[in-house]
């Protein structure tokens, strides 16, 4: 009897724990309303991210939809990618309501389709000119990119790319800056630790083939370090911390020493 | 004191079970034994094919070995905790435990010790730390204090047994062969002259006082190459004392588990009685209840404030991924255990069995019944029975929560008869929290970088650790209870000639056992 009630006990405390029903039953599906309209669904769920028409925000544009099946659409709608910042809609959205938006969505990227293949790449990228000049202000990198039309005509108010070559053949994203009335992006960037520095202007941005502009600079000796504020840590501690430390590590082991000796006292007393 | 020939009778129940050991026994080593070896082959695997054989990527560099070698160092620090800070404060009852207490220590320090190098992918460059230091690096003064810890528990552990390891060599009867050899080398030919005893004296007590600042420095590091990472959840001030305080909390409630385990299948039920389990159990409240208080403190002020990278953690932490561990750990792990401390002191608790309604049997019969139903009504679902779910199903959810509730209730007078049943139950939920909470204090940490790497890989953002990990996990766990149980069994787990200095009449000990038997 007395395993029982522990046995009991246990199952009760995991099942209070985990009741699989919620008193105001609100995540339940009803069966007695109408099939959910999409378009509505989606304005008030998906929009806000993907675009009205589905031509992408934070989140992409439906420009691929023709690559997955309706089967992974699904899933990844019920799942989210949360990786990518798109959340998980099986707790807020029937299986129904979702199954609706898949067809939705198909709609959608078929009305997508041709103003998608405009965007990329205006007309005038292909001849425009990009230049990369990196110099050393104090201790940061300024990156100036200036960027002319296939006439020479200075290009103001585009959007230039701006990325960091980092050392194993990887970039990392520095942003998008806009060209001022000379057509120049500027970009700061703090100068760090490295010996030298690789930076990468590109036009326009997220384009397939855009126009790009790199170019290093190489940081003086004298330049390096003073970016980051060292607070306790240092690369060269202080000799009394190094002596103060010895002398507390050093005296415990002093100590096991003087221990060791009082076991040679007890061994030769015999 | 004198050292007599002869030993008094629950001295040699303790020696029987050094000397003899049953089936279970072997079957006990060879299980932890097999478990070890397949640990071991597990790590051969990680040598050959190197880390990508764990579920180790960019985020998540450090998964079960750290989570592993912090659960492990701060088992250890039981050994300061009960020998040292009881010692200098003269509680006399723990002269049966404090043995259990050092050798948890030892044992757990050496497989602590072994993790973080397993969770090397070079273990050969684990030398670089002594050629190459950088007094700077955390890693270097955790290397410093660990080793320094290791030596030194090793040296406590030893000095209290010489007395011992000389009685044991002088029973000749019992004791031959090679077990004579060993207890007569270490036992550096004492003889308990003044001498000796003097000598002896001065390293115990030097070495008592030595040992806690030692210990409480290896786990204040330990939390150290945490907190002096920059990183959401490990960018805490508090982290020295809280992992200090989660590791002694850990480390008492492994002793309460081993004690039981020894009284049982050693037979010392004279050695350790209720009053031991009862102190053990006050003191592992107390550590459990201000281990509560920092947690509080922890998550309150990062909650409060709740800036920006924090956040993203704190949701995973309390609503998230990891919300079921979360909360197992803070009310299965650190509540529930104080209940169970608590309840057994309550004399009202009695008054339930008066109640006609909360009587168990029927209680249990009835809450298995709707629990039935309940399961009945999940797996039907809404299609086959036709009803409508929703009211039904959560009215029915709503009578099995109210009767498991009356069910635990009219168990707590059950709690009260069986004390030492619901402390070892305490305990061990403590041990498996103090586990799952290293996981939880690494793992989603790593999850929620400050800067985030741009369209990784969904490997590299995830962790699920591999069968690799997971069995040199085990077999570490193993491991440390068989190099336990082996030193039970190569010296004596209780300190005889300390619970000798403390004249426990066998008439005294008789009594408490018997009221024991009564209650």
């Amino acid at each position: 009897m007395r395993r029982l009630t522990i046995l009991f006990l246990m199952i009760g405390l995991t099942a209070t724990g985990a009741l699989p029903w919620t008193p105001s039953g609100h995540a339940q599906p009803n069966f007695q309303e109408p099939p959910p309209d999409p378009a509505s669904l989606y304005a008030e769920n998906c929009a806000s991210c993907h675009g009205e028409r589905g031509e992408g925000r934070v989140g992409p544009a439906f420009v691929h939809l023709d690559d997955h099946s309706d089967d992974e659409i699904y899933h990844t709608i019920a799942e989210g990618r949360p990786e990518r910042g798109m959340p998980s809609w099986e707790a807020r959205l029937t299986s129904e309501e979702i199954s609706a938006l898949v067809g939705y969505l198909r709609t959608l990227a078929a009305q997508a389709q041709p103003p998608a293949e405009e965007e990329p790449a205006p007309a005038h990228a292909a001849g425009a000119d990009l230049r990369l000049v990196l110099t050393l202000q104090e201790d940061q990198v300024v990156a100036h990119a200036s960027l002319r039309d296939e006439q020479g005509q200075l290009m103001a108010g585009e959007k230039v790319a701006f990325a960091l070559r980092t050392t194993l053949g990887g970039q990392l994203s520095l942003g998008t800056f806009a060209t001022d009335e000379e057509g120049v992006a500027t970009l700061r960037y703090p100068a760090g630790e490295v010996p030298s520095l690789t930076l990468e202007a590109s036009y326009p941005p997220q384009a397939d083939d855009p126009v790009r502009a790199v170019a290093s600079i190489d940081l003086p000796a004298g330049q390096q370090l003073p970016a980051v504020p060292t607070g306790l840590f240092s690369p060269n501690p202080p000799p009394i911390a190094i002596l103060l430390l010895g002398l507390v590590v050093g005296g415990v082991w002093i100590t096991y020493v003087w221990v060791a000796f009082q076991l040679l006292r007890i061994l030769r007393v015999r | 004191m004198e050292t007599p020939s002869r030993f008094q009778p629950q001295e040699r129940t303790l020696l029987r079970s050094l000397l003899h050991s049953g089936l279970p026994f072997y079957l006990w080593v060879a299980g932890l034994g097999g478990l070890f070896l397949w640990g071991i082959r597990a790590y051969t695997v990680q040598l050959q094919e190197g880390l990508a054989a764990t579920g180790m990527r960019d985020y998540v560099s450090w998964g079960l070995y750290i989570t592993n070698f912090v659960f492990f160092i701060g088992i250890s620090h039981v050994g300061a905790l009960m020998s040292a800070i009881l010692r200098i404060s003269g509680a006399a009852w723990r002269r049966p435990v404090t043995r259990m207490a050092e050798a948890i220590t030892f044992s757990s320090l050496f497989f602590g010790a072994l993790m973080p190098i397993v969770d090397l992918g070079r273990p050969d460059r684990i030398l670089h730390l002594l050629f190459f230091p950088r007094i700077q690096s955390p890693i270097v003064w955790d290397f410093v204090c660990i080793f320094t810890y290791l030596i030194g528990s090793t040296i406590f552990l030893y000095l209290p047994m010489i007395p011992d390891l000389a009685l044991l060599r002088d029973e000749r009867s019992q004791v031959r062969g090679w077990r004579h050899k060993l207890y007569s080398i270490l036992a550096l030919g004492w003889r308990g002259t003044p001498d000796q005893r003097g000598s002896l004296e001065r390293a115990m007590s030097l070495m008592a006082v030595l040992i806690i600042p030692i210990a409480v420095s290896v786990h204040t590091v330990v939390s150290w190459i945490f907190g002096m990472t920059l990183r959401p959840g490990w960018n805490s001030t508090i982290f020295g004392p809280y992992f200090v305080m989660g590791a002694l909390v850990s480390g008492a409630a492994s002793v309460v588990v081993a004690m039981a385990a020894f009284r049982r299948f050693y037979h010392l039920e004279e050695y350790i009685t209720l009053k031991h389990f009862r102190n053990m159990a006050l003191l592992v409240l107390a550590l459990d209840l201000i281990y509560i208080y920092f947690n509080i403190a922890e998550y309150l002020t990062v909650g409060y404030k709740m800036e920006e990278a924090e956040r993203g953690l704190l949701y995973t932490l309390v609503g998230g991924e990891y919300a079921l561990a979360f909360w197992l750990v803070q009310i299965g792990g650190l509540l529930l255990p104080a209940l169970l401390f608590i309840l057994p002191e309550v004399g009202a608790v009695e008054r339930i069995r008066r109640v006609p309604l909360l009587r168990p049997r029927p209680l249990a019969a009835a809450a298995s019944i709707s629990l039935a139903a309940m399961v009945l009504l999940v797996t039907q679902g809404p299609t086959q029975t036709g009803v409508d779910f929703g009211s039904l199903g959560s009215s029915v959810s709503w009578a099995v929560a109210l009767l498991l509730a009356l069910l635990v209730i009219s168990t707590l007078p059950a709690l009260r008869a069986h004390r030492i049943l619901a402390y070892v139950l305490g305990a061990g939920l403590i041990v498996i929290q103090a586990w799952l909470k290293r996981y939880l204090i690494i793992v989603p940490t790593l999850l929620n970088p400050y800067l985030p790497i741009q369209d990784p890989r969904i490997e590299w953002t995830t962790y699920i650790p591999t069968w690799v990990e997971w069995s040199i996990t085990l077999g570490a766990m193993a491991g440390f209870a068989l190099l336990y149980t082996l030193f039970s069994k190569l010296f004596p787990i209780v300190s005889i000639w300390e619970t000798r200095e403390e004249e426990p009449v066998p008439a005294i000990a008789h009594q408490a056992r018997q009221r024991e038997v009564e209650a």
